[in-house]
């Protein structure tokens, strides 16, 4: 392929968003301001934020339901409502709005036929989606109206995956289903992006969003206030709490000595407890000895939390002036 | 044409039994009807085959809310998530209500057809038999676009209180069209009788004829042209209305 050609591609392909506004009420609500962000392609993609940051009004504008006051969106260099769009996107909703009449089975068969895809693969192809995310065969016959949360989430994953989107957007994937569930899910999305799919991926489980994406964006009062790259930096920068008893005041020790001996960063000390984050997982239990050996009675360790969390809680604490500057 | 929208349209309707019920009900009444004055009361009926208002009621049973509940339970959004056109889905569902109201249509008049010839075979003519079925199918077509409008507009099945509430607006209009110059005190009154009345009554019957377009073969060989003109022309009107109305709509999404 010659080069300009190949450059061509690579800006054509992901999705494209730029200075997207929408408002309601007659512009009193401002659901989004001048957003814009650029998702690549084969990219995993997190978007997380407060209640009401504009989130789903931007899966919806996305999707082409909703219709932006201003801005554009590309996917692939082309509109969100052009078909050949809707061929590439999948799309898993929040509100998990089905025709209760239909079984499970028929709900799948109707939209790989909708998807204009071929009558003699559709009952393979669609067992084949609904064994994927372990919903049980024998509810597949069954009416949807007597699936639990769990399997209409199951049911409207397998949906999202008729026709093998390209681009899959998926929100709030994890709401209301088990523990195996989450497990399973957390599997399929790691398959579905070593196999080349994008994924948007609309969520308020931060840990999900951080086990599965590579960049999140913090979007709040309709912006994207700032993109944290998950690749980036140190993979594990998990932080720990060490709880102790007894009279710190009788020992004599330099904390943060002691801990960059093992590599380890003092982020807090104060006397009943510290914070640090370890150079690696295996320094954790030495760090534990010397802190016994030197008298600290110690009653508690746990991983403090995670770095989306603190991503997401540092960026909620700014004021609207931080923001801005 | 997307024969998934057309089946899933059918099972839809199949698959609400107060539906069915009412559906039932509405195509056995004028069976039964026929059968008791011939069978238990030995008497003529007034008409061997039911109306045109039993029709539209079959039309407007099976269609009502055939796009406005789709809306309602924010199912439309994830059936225009797939690739096809509105216009696609508008025509799908027209044809899928059209169908399906044609069928319960004709098998009432078959019925009917029955009845009567184990009854009164003389009275049987096959040519009226055969009028009558296509002007069930005629009326059907065009009701059908009508709904498929109204339904358009509205969430729910709200499209069949729409369409009852404009009915009773046009009969009014045509019974207001009606009354004569002498009915009323002399004066102004008459003055504006004079005036109104053949206004209102071409407003109600240009508003029958749009909420139930027909075309009457009675004498084939008369057929007004200009009315089956205009029975072609308020069906293309009201299904592009109907895309442009959905097009131009933001579909339900999310909780924001």
């Amino acid at each position: 392929m010659p080069e300009n050609e190949s450059s061509l591609t690579i800006e054509k392909s992901g999705i494209r968003i730029d200075g997207l506004c929408k408002t309601y009420k007659g512009g009193k609500v401002k659901a989004l301001n001048e957003l814009s962000v650029s998702i690549e392609a084969g990219e995993a993609f997190g978007i997380i934020g407060p209640n009401g940051a504009g989130k789903t009004t931007l899966f919806g504008c996305l999707l082409s339901f909703l219709r932006p006051d201003k801005g554009t969106i590309t996917i692939d260099g082309m509109p969100p409502d052009a078909l050949e769009v809707r061929k590439l996107v999948g799309y898993l909703p929040e509100r998990l709005n089905f025709d209760k009449w239909m079984t499970g089975r028929e709900f799948m068969h109707f939209h790989h036929e909708l998807s204009g895809l071929p009558r003699d693969v559709r009952l393979s192809r669609c067992d084949e989606l609904l064994t994927r995310v372990g919903l049980d065969p024998t509810s597949w016959t069954r009416p949807i109206k007597k699936y639990s949360r769990g399997m209409l989430q199951r049911l409207g994953f397998a949906q999202a995956l008729v026709g093998n989107p390209k681009y899959l957007l998926l929100d709030e994937p994890a709401s209301g289903v088990d523990p195996a569930g989450v497990l399973l899910l957390r599997r399929l999305l790691k398959e579905l992006k070593s196999s080349g799919v994008t994924i948007i991926l609309n969520s308020h489980q931060l840990d999900q969003v951080e086990k599965t994406c590579d960049r999140v964006a913090f979007i709040q009062q309709g912006k994207v206030n700032g993109i944290e790259n998950l690749q980036a930096g140190p993979a594990h920068d998990t932080r720990f709490l060490v709880r102790w008893t007894g009279f710190e005041s009788q020992i004599h020790v330099d904390l943060s000595a002691l801990f960059a001996r093992h590599g380890a960063n003092l982020i807090e000390s104060q006397p009943e407890y510290c914070i640090f984050v370890p150079s690696g997982i295996d320094t954790i239990a030495s760090i534990l000895k010397e802190m016994l050996t030197e008298g600290y009675a110690i009653i508690q360790l746990t991983p403090e939390e995670n770095r989306l969390e603190r991503y997401f809680d540092g960026e909620s604490k700014k004021s609207p002036e931080d923001k801005s500057g | 044409m997307i024969w998934a929208i057309c089946k899933n349209t059918w099972n839809q309707c199949l698959a609400s039994r107060v539906r069915l019920g009412i559906l039932c009900l509405v195509w056995i009444a004028p069976i039964l009807q026929n059968t008791i004055s011939l069978c238990v009361q030995h008497v003529f009926p007034e008409a061997l085959y039911s109306q045109s208002n039993s029709v539209a009621l079959l039309v407007l049973i099976v269609g009502s809310g055939c796009i406005g509940s789709q809306l309602n339970d924010g199912t439309l959004s994830l059936t225009l998530s797939r690739p096809l056109t509105v216009a696609q889905y508008v025509m799908s569902k027209w044809f899928a209500v059209f169908v399906a109201s044609s069928v319960a249509a004709l098998s009432q008049l078959a019925a009917e057809v029955l009845v009567s010839l184990t009854r009164t075979p003389a009275l049987i003519n096959p040519a009226d038999v055969l009028t009558n079925g296509a002007e069930r199918v005629i009326l059907c077509v065009g009701l059908s676009a009508v709904l498929i409008l109204l339904s358009s507009l509205v969430s729910g099945v709200k499209d069949l209180a729409f369409f009852l509430v404009l009915s009773m607006v046009a009969s009014l209009c045509v019974g207001i069209g009606q009354l004569k110059v002498d009915d009323v005190p002399a004066g102004w009154p008459q003055l504006a009788v004079s005036v109104l009345c053949p206004v209102c009554y071409h407003i109600g019957q240009a508003g029958n004829f749009i909420l139930g377009p027909m075309v009457d073969l009675s004498s084939l060989a008369n057929i007004p042209w200009s009315v089956v003109a205009s029975y072609f022309a308020v069906i293309a009107t009201f299904l592009s209305l109907a895309i442009f109305s959905l097009n131009r709509r933001e579909l339900p999404y999310g909780a924001e």
